[in-house]
């Protein structure tokens, strides 16, 4: 992993961080309000870092394997998937799953989180591969007569895991923004359930601080996916 | 008739028209957007009814939030180009705006038309990044380059070359924003902010009704972020049209 493509994409996002947390002292944030939002924090990074990255990562590897001839169903559960990116975000699969479940956990949250990253992964990963000049690498390499689970494993896996990674920025926002109602709703104790309770009631000062460390959080996930991409494809500089 | 006698609107529906869950889409938009005002008067008709009648509250908000957002972005990704770079929208997009955006009317009052006002800041960056790198595509072609050489004046180039073929493109980019916008008039329902309806918005609907309103609002959200996402994908494709003229 990159250190220094990781801290790069942080340090471009600071003054965005030092603007929220104005906004917060302003807005009548004080100490115990950014002691709780930073513990909820810990608690919205561990769940949904760790559904981000599997559900991603999933999504990538069942399409990667689909576009280089995997079976009929997961071709079609790859293509579902993909046509899925976008239209279930994170709060509204949480609400569904609450009100079916009477209510919701942690474990609720995590698959809220983990359906539309497993999407957004299958629909970059079939788009990289799609995509005249990085496609063309691996349909090279086919034609040469690379065996196709040496192609697969060398030259499609890192592409389509590098693609997801960079581009997983907006993905990120998305899932942050509906950590609020996804943890609101799924009574996970996190920054984002302090968010939306907050917000509720009016306490303009501890939404604001649970905010800030909502948008932390989505800048430490991104700069750790901007070192990821620059780890497996060294050539991208960005 | 051959492709080079159709105009070139024509040729861009024919090629949106390639994509039938684009078509689908737009036919969902349309639906969502004709069936409330038709439905019967009648609350006891349960929550897809409830679901229904919210519909207005919802995408009108968005689509306003989605076009000021457009013109905004538009704006942002063509100014960066003369100011180089853009790295601030980009850096943006990776933040939860939607969420602070569903904030602002309670932090700030201003109920939908503040709603509106800071969703169309929130979604702004997505449309600036496309935008931009349209309007980067549109100047940096040989075309244009030769034409500029030649000695053909900045202001023909942009009106005759750059913004007639940079026009299909932009508007893909615009309509980039209404997904989002969406996504933000729903999470601004469910923490109660915003809109003030009779029967609320969908959002209002996902926590604070029954569960059948529940279920129907979320299958009424999935339903429209899907189309306005075919949609979009639908445009982009048609977008390809004129690009030598």
């Amino acid at each position: 992993m990159s250190v220094s493509h990781a801290v790069q994409r942080a340090l471009a996002s600071v003054p965005y961080l030092a603007a929220a947390a104005v906004v917060a002292v302003v807005a009548g944030a004080g100490l115990g309000d950014a002691a709780r939002a930073l513990l909820g924090g810990v608690v919205t990074l561990g769940v949904l870092a760790s559904a981000l990255v599997v559900g991603a990562a999933l999504g990538t590897l069942a399409a990667t394997r689909a576009a280089l001839g995997g079976g009929a169903a997961l071709r079609a559960a790859a293509r579902s998937a993909a046509a899925l990116n976008g239209a279930v975000p994170a709060l509204l699969l949480a609400a569904v799953l609450a009100v079916l479940a009477a209510g919701g956990d942690a474990a609720t949250a995590w698959i809220a989180y983990a359906v539309p990253a497993f999407a957004y992964g299958a629909a970059t990963a079939l788009g990289a591969l799609d995509a005249g000049a990085d496609g063309a690498i691996v349909v090279a390499a086919l034609g040469r007569g690379v065996p196709p689970g040496e192609v697969f494993r060398r030259h499609a896996l890192p592409l389509t895991l590098a693609r997801a990674a960079d581009g997983a920025g907006p993905t990120i926002g998305l899932l942050t923004a509906g950590a609020g109602i996804v943890e609101h709703l799924c009574n996970v104790p996190g920054a984002g359930r302090m968010c939306a309770t907050a917000a509720l009631i009016g306490d303009s000062g501890a939404a604001t601080a649970a905010l800030t460390v909502l948008c932390l959080i989505a800048v430490a996930l991104d700069a750790a996916a901007g070192a990821t991409a620059a780890h497996w494809l060294p050539r991208r500089t960005a | 008739m051959s492709v080079s006698e159709r105009s070139p609107l024509t040729t861009a529906f024919l090629r949106f028209a390639t994509r039938p869950s684009a078509l689908a889409g737009l036919l969902a938009l349309i639906v969502l957007t004709v069936l409330p005002p038709l439905l019967p008067d009648d609350p006891a008709a349960g929550g897809l009814w409830l679901a229904l009648a919210a519909t207005p509250a919802t995408l009108g908000p968005a689509a306003a939030a989605a076009l000021a957002a457009g013109i905004v972005g538009t704006l942002w990704g063509t100014l960066s180009i003369l100011t180089g770079g853009i790295e601030s929208a980009r850096r943006l997009t990776v933040l939860p705006l939607p969420m602070a955006a569903a904030m602002a009317p309670l932090l700030f009052g201003g109920g939908t038309a503040m709603l509106v006002a800071a969703t169309a800041l929130a979604c702004a960056p997505a449309v600036a990044v496309p935008a931009h790198a349209t309007l980067r595509l549109m100047a940096r072609r040989d075309l244009v380059i030769a034409l500029r050489g030649a000695g053909v004046r900045e202001d023909r180039l942009v009106s005759r070359h750059i913004l007639p073929n940079a026009a299909g493109p932009l508007f893909a980019a615009v309509w980039g924003a209404f997904a989002p916008a969406l996504f933000t008039v729903v999470l601004s329902g469910v923490i109660g902010s915003g809109t003030t309806y009779l029967f609320g918005t969908w959002g209002a609907l996902l926590t604070r009704h029954s569960a059948e309103s529940a279920v129907a609002a979320a299958v009424l959200v999935g339903a429209g972020l899907a189309a306005a996402t075919a949609v979009g994908k639908g445009l982009a494709v048609a977008a390809r049209v004129g690009e030598e003229r």
